[in-house]
């Protein structure tokens, strides 16, 4: 026990007392506490991170992501685009099993895929691959996707699904089987999901034999449970204000890995006084983000430039983005005739990191005679505003697992795109993010299109970018093998290398 | 608070100048109702002068002074107005918030519990005096709203309306309506055959002007003795209703909201959440202890023991 | 007795209508599209109708409402969106926590809060008094989350032995392998895991049981036949215990079924804090998700819990106490 020192010293050293002999420390089992529940063990209808986290260490992808965000290897040992864009076949391992001992084959694979297409089945993730065509499997061990249109960014999506066994119904979310490293043993929700070691896993047999996740939503209490070691790693986000005191405590261990996502500052380019760009850059010029990044977030992360994180290829080393300044601001909004006493509107949802940033956006306009009036919603109606309705000015979001341009920009900011809540149109931005699909993401003419495509983007602003994420965990130093990954679903994917030596 | 417990009857029609006194005079020696009414009296009169005595502007950021510890009044000796208590997670000075604060936290008790008043006492009113019909369909629409746990029903109604302050006095007043309706009805009922009140009747006053003038007029005590509670009950609402993140809204200064987003630094800024709750506690206190002493000096029985 | 049951099962059977319709209504007119917000992002127009068509939200209110209600009716409380597993299976392996919580936050609050009553009924108008009424109103004045943050950050981080979240072995399992098996350590796991939940929660209700207790306590104090047991020479304690709290507690009986209602209401937050896996996190979760089927189905079922222990607290009132008439 540390030392301590409170008014409530007595009780403690009682309580303590009262309770010896209770001790939890186990080798054989790691307990990971993370913020969300899982909404389902089904990779074909999972949505969300907290779900695909927990899936990859029971079944696995055709490829994955390394920790650079390069694709690697996993079911599949090679694959290859047709010379003309039509097909792509991928050469699947041949000493797989399933945790109930049938061997994976190329019909799993095409199970997979086929059950998400059809659109009886209401997966949601069917527009990731709707540009399969069909699938054939010409033998055991190989497996060809027939292309309808050719995307140069399927495998990073392909990359996203797990395979389930051929034969998988609605309700294999109950029992899931995989060819991952552990099997699923039981959940019980918003309490724990216990999955054991698969001793016959191809990559090797996991080292502890029970792995235990447990979703703790309170900020502050999963991050007691872990200081009291009730935990072993937690993974979620730990409160960027309590940060710096456990970077300073030898007893725990702080991994981070830069992220894949950035939180923004979005503008409805359609309402007044947004409209004008001068206005949106004025805005974009009012975020502190060196402040914001240093004391909000404790270092968590780096000032946002704009919508590609700077680890990515296709991110032009040569931007700067806005700085913070308000003089410069100021003027701007002087050209654009917005007067004092202009009022605009911000919504968010209860997320504390977006409320504080609606708060210093609010103060720095009102600096500036603008009236930010911010309203604080409950998420699925703040998110309904911003997808379906023109009734907002600015809102607060973020974007995460952005691993290449396309995923970035061209939901985001084309004309007709999935994501465009700023309704934000440019005809050049919508030709060149087209025509990035069509090009080999490895050449410089992908390169280029992509730097024009930002640079643009940049410079209409319809986001003003606050801060890129940062992935960071936190362990017990007697947890080895391990570290976190920068795309928040690929966290565990190599969870069979984790060790445990208290 | 229970309606149950408040079987309290308001002083004897009408009354004499020395009973009056003589209720003065027990008021002033309940412990209660004294350290009660002293801790609401000191927080209306910070409330009122808010603005002029704060020692920093509550909303001036400034972020590189985040999570400043507290000061204290004396720094090397001399008098000291920067961050007495210590800033906030933008750098904000937190004891002038506080003391801003004291203003949304009390209004939008003070609101809140006055509309539930009004809302009880009008339809407590008419269902115990009209009965019949009009009673059973009142009353059993509140056991419906008394059947849903009330913090469900204030979440449902600021999700359904959205978060604001006025959403926020609204949800937690309709939550407090069934109870002071019930207590309202059952004065009501207990009043209606009382002997002035039937001789009313046989004067052919109108059963409405009996009803404002005579029976509501002698059911106050136990409104007010609810009221009271309620006002302590409506802070705690808002400060639960901001922790689930519908509470009242940026740049207003709330007590709840602060001490709901300070909670993300419990461990390494203490401060932050320390005092809003202290001022919370306290304030709840005030007005739970001003509700005990009303009801011990106004209830019949026990002031008979 | 009889028809004083049966008409208590007749207006129990109008609430819950009347929270059923409360419910839908609240649900259908917030704003937030469910199959939106499940598809997220990349949602495409028809996919969107095809799910609401599938979900039947593409009907009118009334029908909607109606067919919601027949199932109910029978048990069945439809399929949540987002999970695609039967409500009643999430609803029912939680309920259980969320009623063993409220149950022991119960028994903490009436174990400190009639003592608490006792001395400041038997002291009265002492500083004792002042004091014990101060100790009983804290737990209700200051905001829940508060106290559990604190209570996590100052005592169970330190001891060792308080867990930090969750929920251990259920308790009447935990009590079932104590009796037959004698095995008295899942007993002990499924109390430690209580212990701060229950405390957090309890407070927040134990004024009143004080108060109340007080209150009736002075009043029996006053009666005659305890007049004459003190003027017999009895001591004051034993009177108090022999004569007197028999009869007070009688009405603290009567507002535990009232106040179930806000443990279940108040545990809404304390399952946040602590983690602890009952319906309030089911209910709060999927009204982010807009999950719809399962904020119906929670609400309603807390609703016709909170009704049934009223129901059952009021019965057996009446039996403890017969001079109870049933108008």
């Amino acid at each position: 026990m540390q030392k301590y020192r409170s008014w409530l010293a007595p009780v403690v050293l009682a309580l303590t007392l009262l309770g010896l002999g209770t001790s939890l420390a186990q080798n054989d089992t790691l307990v990971i506490g993370t913020g969300a529940e899982i909404t389902t063990l089904d990779p074909r209808i999972a949505t969300d991170v907290p779900s695909f986290e927990r899936i990859a260490v029971i079944m696995e992808p055709l490829v994955v992501f390394s920790r650079d965000l390069d694709l690697e290897p996993r079911l599949a040992t090679s694959w290859e685009f047709a010379e003309d864009g039509s097909s792509l076949t991928f050469t699947l391992r041949d000493d797989v099993t399933f945790h109930d001992g049938s061997p994976f084959t190329s019909a799993d694979v095409k199970h997979t895929f086929e059950w998400v297409l059809d659109p009886e089945n209401g997966a949601q993730n069917r527009p990731l691959y709707e540009d399969i065509g069909s699938i054939d499997t010409p033998d055991e061990h190989t497996v060809v996707f027939n292309l309808d249109n050719l995307n140069s960014f399927l495998l990073n999506n392909i990359a996203r699904m797990p395979i389930v066994p051929d034969g998988s119904g609605d309700d294999f979310g109950d029992n899931p089987v995989g060819t991952g490293p552990y099997m699923f043993d039981s959940l019980v929700r918003d309490d724990r999901l216990t999955v054991k070691a698969y001793e016959n896993y191809w990559g090797g047999a996991p080292s502890i034999e029970t792995l235990v996740f447990r979703p703790i939503p309170e900020d502050g209490t999963r991050l007691l449970a872990f200081e009291a070691g009730e935990i072993d790693v937690m993974q979620a986000q730990p409160v960027p204000a309590e940060l710096p005191r456990i970077e300073e405590d030898e007893r725990f261990v702080v991994d981070r890995s830069g992220g894949t996502g950035y939180t923004y500052v979005g503008m409805n380019v359609n309402s007044e006084p947004l409209n004008d760009v001068r206005v949106r850059q004025a805005i974009s010029y009012l975020l502190p983000r060196e402040a914001i990044v240093e004391r909000i977030m404790n270092g968590i992360g780096q000032p946002g430039i704009n919508m590609l994180s700077p680890e990515m290829a296709w991110f032009d080393s040569s931007t700067e983005g806005y700085s913070y300044d308000p003089e410069r601001a100021r003027e701007l909004f002087a050209e654009a005739g917005v007067a004092e006493g202009t009022r605009i509107r911000l919504h968010t949802n209860e997320n504390p990191v977006r409320m504080q940033l609606a708060e210093i956006l609010e103060f720095e306009l009102s600096q500036l005679g603008i009236e930010l009036a911010v309203t604080i919603e409950e998420f699925g109606a703040f998110l309904e505003r911003v997808q379906t309705t023109d009734d907002f000015d600015l809102f607060i979001l973020g974007w995460s697992g952005q691993l290449d341009p396309d995923r970035a920009m061209i939901r985001q900011f084309t004309t007709d795109g999935s994501a465009n809540y700023t309704k934000y149109s440019n005809p050049r931005v919508d030709e060149l993010l087209n025509q990035g699909r069509l090009v080999d993401p490895t050449s410089q003419e992908s390169l280029d299109l992509y730097f024009e495509a930002q640079a643009i983007v940049l410079e209409e602003a319809p986001y003003a970018y606050a801060f890129y994420t940062e992935e960071i965990a936190l362990m017990h130093p007697y947890v080895g093998g391990w570290s976190v990954h920068p795309y928040g679903a690929a966290t565990y994917q190599n969870a069979h290398l984790i060790t445990k030596n208290q | 608070m229970s309606a149950t417990s408040v079987r309290a009857a308001a002083a004897a029609t009408p009354q004499e100048p020395r009973a009056r006194n003589s209720t003065w005079r027990k008021l002033l020696r309940n412990r209660n109702v004294v350290v009660g009414s002293v801790l609401i009296l000191l927080l209306v009169l910070t409330a009122a002068v808010a603005p002029w005595i704060t020692p920093m502007d509550p909303l001036r950021q400034n972020i590189w002074e985040s999570y400043t510890a507290p000061q204290g009044f004396f720094v090397d000796g001399a008098f000291n107005t920067q961050y007495v208590l210590g800033a906030d997670e933008l750098g904000r000075d937190l004891l002038s918030r506080l003391i801003m604060g004291t203003r949304v936290s009390l209004l939008v008790a003070l609101i809140a519990t006055a509309i539930s008043l009004a809302g009880g006492v009008i339809l407590g009113a008419i269902a115990g005096y009209v009965g019949g019909l009009v009673d059973n369909v009142i009353m059993r629409v509140m056991d419906v709203l008394l059947a849903l746990p009330g913090i469900l029903l204030a979440i449902a109604i600021v999700a359904t309306f959205g978060p604001s302050i006025v959403n926020v006095m609204l949800a937690i007043a309709v939550v407090r309506i069934p109870a002071m309706a019930r207590v309202v009805r059952s004065e009501v009922l207990a009043l209606r055959e009382e002997e002035f009140v039937e001789a009313s009747r046989a004067l052919g006053i109108s059963p409405m002007r009996i009803l404002f003038r005579h029976i509501l007029l002698n059911a106050w005590a136990p409104a007010l003795v609810i009221a009271t509670l309620g006002m302590g009950t409506a802070i705690v609402a808002e400060a639960s209703l901001s922790f689930l993140g519908l509470g009242t809204q940026p740049p207003q200064i709330s007590w709840g909201r602060m001490l709901s987003v300070g909670r993300e630094a419990i461990r390494s800024a203490p401060h932050v959440t320390l005092y809003p709750g202290l001022a919370i506690t306290f304030t709840v206190l005030g007005f739970s202890l001003l509700g005990d002493g009303l009801r011990d000096v106004f209830d019949r029985r026990l002031a008979d023991t | 007795m009889l028809q004083y049951i049966a008409q208590r099962i007749y207006s129990l059977v109008f609430i819950l209508l009347g929270v059923s319709l409360i419910v839908f209504a609240m649900v259908h007119f917030a704003p937030g599209d469910p199959i939106r917000i499940m598809l997220g992002d990349d949602a495409e127009p028809q996919e969107v109708e095809r799910l609401n068509q599938l979900y039947g939200f593409d009907q009118p209110a009334h029908i909607q409402y109606t067919r919601w209600l027949t199932r109910a009716v029978q048990g069945d409380l439809g399929q949540s969106i987002r999970q695609r597993v039967p409500v009643t299976e999430l609803i029912t392996e939680r309920l259980g926590a969320t009623v063993e919580l409220a149950i022991a936050s119960l028994l903490v609050a009436i174990l400190i809060g009639v003592p608490l009553g006792v001395i400041s009924a038997v002291r009265r108008n002492t500083w004792v008094d002042f004091g014990s009424m101060i100790a009983a109103l804290v737990g209700v004045s200051a905001p829940n989350f508060w106290i559990g943050l604190i209570l996590l950050a100052n005592v169970a981080l330190h001891v060792g032995w308080i867990p930090l979240f969750g929920r251990g072995p259920a308790f009447t399992e935990a009590i079932t392998a104590a009796v037959t098996q004698g095995n008295f350590s899942l007993l002990w796991d499924s109390l430690r895991y209580l212990l701060l939940p229950a405390i957090t929660l309890g407070t927040s209700i134990m004024a009143l049981i004080t108060r109340l207790t007080r209150a009736s306590l002075l009043e029996v104090l006053g009666r005659d036949y305890v007049r004459t047991a003190r003027a017999k020479g009895l001591i004051g304690w034993l009177v108090v215990y022999k004569h007197a709290l028999r009869n007070a507690l009688l009405p603290v009986v009567t507002i535990i079924g009232v106040q179930f209602g806000s443990l279940l209401g108040g545990s809404i937050v304390v399952e946040a804090v602590f983690a602890w896996p009952g319906v309030g996190r089911l209910i709060i979760n999927s009204i982010s998700q807009r999950d719809l089927p399962i904020v119906q189905g929670s609400v309603l079922m807390l609703a016709a819990v909170f009704a049934l222990v009223n129901l059952l607290v009021d019965i057996s009132y009446s039996f403890f106490n017969p001079r109870i008439r049933y108008a």
